[in-house]
């Protein structure tokens, strides 16, 4: 036996190498990705119970105060039935847009006439039913070969598309049409777009839901001042994140069945990308702009920019993910619609 | 609203060699991992957080350390040599163990410090902290750092020269 009287001590120069080790075990190892994953669920998942937690000790305070729990009741009727009432105009208005895109596919036979000075009085309220400008997108060259997404990261997604999903970036109909292309119309030789109305609250919501694994729409064109509705149609964890520089950003994990988040309002004109951070091949975007004249083309590229605009000169711009933008000069005659064909073709691809 | 999505692309990497490093067991470390980022979710809704990185690995670090603790209560309960780090048994142990055994010595001990003085240690010995910056993450002054830190290695002196003095006398008999 060899121990000692003291009680033994490590050195300093031991404690030393073993922190050094210590310091460099598990370094090279990487965040799994799978851990990313599962430790957002997690966050979600603790949000949720803590608004669930809010809402029960937020009733059992209400089941409590009596005679001023059956006034909020009154209230809260009252609050109810004003929602529904604004929830089913703004879903009005929602049908109204998605009509709107319907419409835009089949471009008026003759274009209509506005007199002149009917149109000054109604450049502050551009409508469907007399569109400035119309025409259609296609895209010439050999059809690109979509993309197949790769789906594995999730498997509730992958069996929602059991022949596979593919890239939507460049969606091109049976005659060539080239949908998601936002045309817009802008000044040209000095003439003033007619001044919009002034937006102090929001007017309409834009939905763009999270449906089978994939945005739809795929392209969203708004109003400054409009907000946009975020639904979560998939029963399975989706996080929309906004990728926005001059607009109120947001980040919303939804991790299921969701009927609607709704944005802050619009703020400036901006183009920006929307992305799931759970499922990377999940990408939308959302242009915003400070006038009402701008279309976005349907599955067979038909577009319809509303009207009036006052007679002048003006330019057209399309803009495409893939294929970039694309400007053309236009001039409004006797309130008459124009159209305006445009192509789009490979060597603009980029790359 | 925190940008929790951002949060862990900037910070995973980081708490995750905090508790990888302290939690052999891979489980351990991904439950350690994402019971971090919960609890700084509630951290983050109570009060404003001035440096985020400090304030997770301080949570990681001793989220770490109480599983690491449990984990060798636990296995000290059921063997013989309880808690025993898989320390080379030969008379000089240093000179010949290996990088992994000299680091396993060392989270055998820290799950013998006191919480205080574990979490000083690793936020400044492993973690690489300043001991200002241990100070703010832990809300104490920066001598109280110093005199912890002083506290912990000799604790660990101890602790670890205790291990190897019973394994030598095991030896012996």
């Amino acid at each position: 036996m060899n121990e000692s009287s003291n009680p033994p001590e490590a050195s300093d120069a031991a404690i030393d190498s073993m922190t050094a080790a210590l310091r460099d075990a598990g370094a090279a190892e990487p965040l799994p990705p799978e851990l990313r994953r599962t430790t957002l669920e997690a966050l979600w998942v603790a949000d949720a119970a803590r608004h669930e937690r809010s809402a029960s000790s937020r009733g059992r305070l209400l089941r409590r105060t009596g005679r001023l729990a059956a006034v909020l009741t009154i209230v809260a009727c009252g609050v109810g039935a004003a929602a529904l009432g604004v929830r089913s105009w703004r879903l009005s208005k929602e049908h109204r847009a998605t009509f709107h895109i319907v419409r835009n596919a089949r471009p008026p036979a003759t274009a209509p006439a506005t007199a002149p000075a009917e149109a000054e009085d109604l450049a502050n309220a551009p409508s469907e039913e007399t569109p400035s400008v119309v025409g259609r997108v296609r895209f010439v060259g050999a059809r690109p070969v979509p993309e197949k997404l790769d789906l594995s990261g999730d498997a509730a997604c992958a069996a929602m598309h059991p022949d596979g999903l593919f890239d939507e970036s460049v969606l091109l109909g049976d005659t060539g049409g080239l949908a998601n292309v936002v045309l817009s119309v802008e000044l040209a030789g000095g003439v003033a777009l007619p001044a919009p109305q002034p937006v102090t609250t929001p007017t309409f919501a834009a939905v763009l839901d999270q449906r089978r694994c994939r945005f739809v729409p795929h392209v969203l064109a708004v109003r400054v001042g409009d907000q946009v509705v975020i639904k979560n149609s998939d029963n399975l964890l989706h996080n929309v994140q906004a990728l926005t520089v001059n607009n109120p950003p947001f980040n919303i994990g939804q991790p299921g069945l969701d009927r609607g988040y709704r944005t802050n309002a619009m703020r400036a004109a901006e183009r920006y990308r929307v992305r799931c951070s759970v499922h990377p091949w999940m990408n939308a975007w959302v242009n915003v702009f400070a006038h009402p004249y701008f279309a976005v083309t349907n599955p067979d590229g038909a577009y319809a920019i509303p009207g009036p605009l006052p007679d002048g000169r003006y330019t057209l711009t399309a803009w495409h993910e893939k294929f970039g933008e694309k400007q053309a000069k236009f001039e409004l005659k006797d309130g008459k619609a124009v159209t305006m064909d445009l192509t789009f073709d490979a060597p603009t691809l980029p790359g | 609203m925190v940008d929790w999505d951002g949060m862990i692309d900037r910070e995973g990497p980081t708490v995750w060699r905090t508790v990888r490093r302290l939690l052999t067991h891979r489980a351990d470390a991904e439950e350690c991992f994402q019971e971090t980022f919960v609890a700084a979710l509630e951290l983050w809704r109570r009060e404003p957080v001035q440096s985020p990185r400090a304030a997770l690995q301080r949570i990681a670090t001793a989220r770490a350390i109480d599983r690491l603790r449990q984990r060798y209560r636990e296995s000290a309960r059921r063997s013989q040599a309880p808690g025993c780090p898989a320390v080379d048994s030969s008379p000089s142990p240093l000179d010949r163990a290996s990088a992994a055994e000299l680091a396993e010595a060392l989270r055998v001990a820290l799950a013998d410090l006191p919480p205080r003085q574990a979490d000083v240690f690793c936020l400044h010995c492993l973690d690489g902290h300043s001991y200002s910056d241990v100070a703010d993450a832990l809300g104490l002054s920066v001598d109280a750092v110093g005199v912890l830190l002083h506290r912990a290695r000799a604790r660990l002196r101890v602790v670890i020269g205790g291990r190897w003095n019973m394994k030598r006398v095991e030896v012996t008999r």
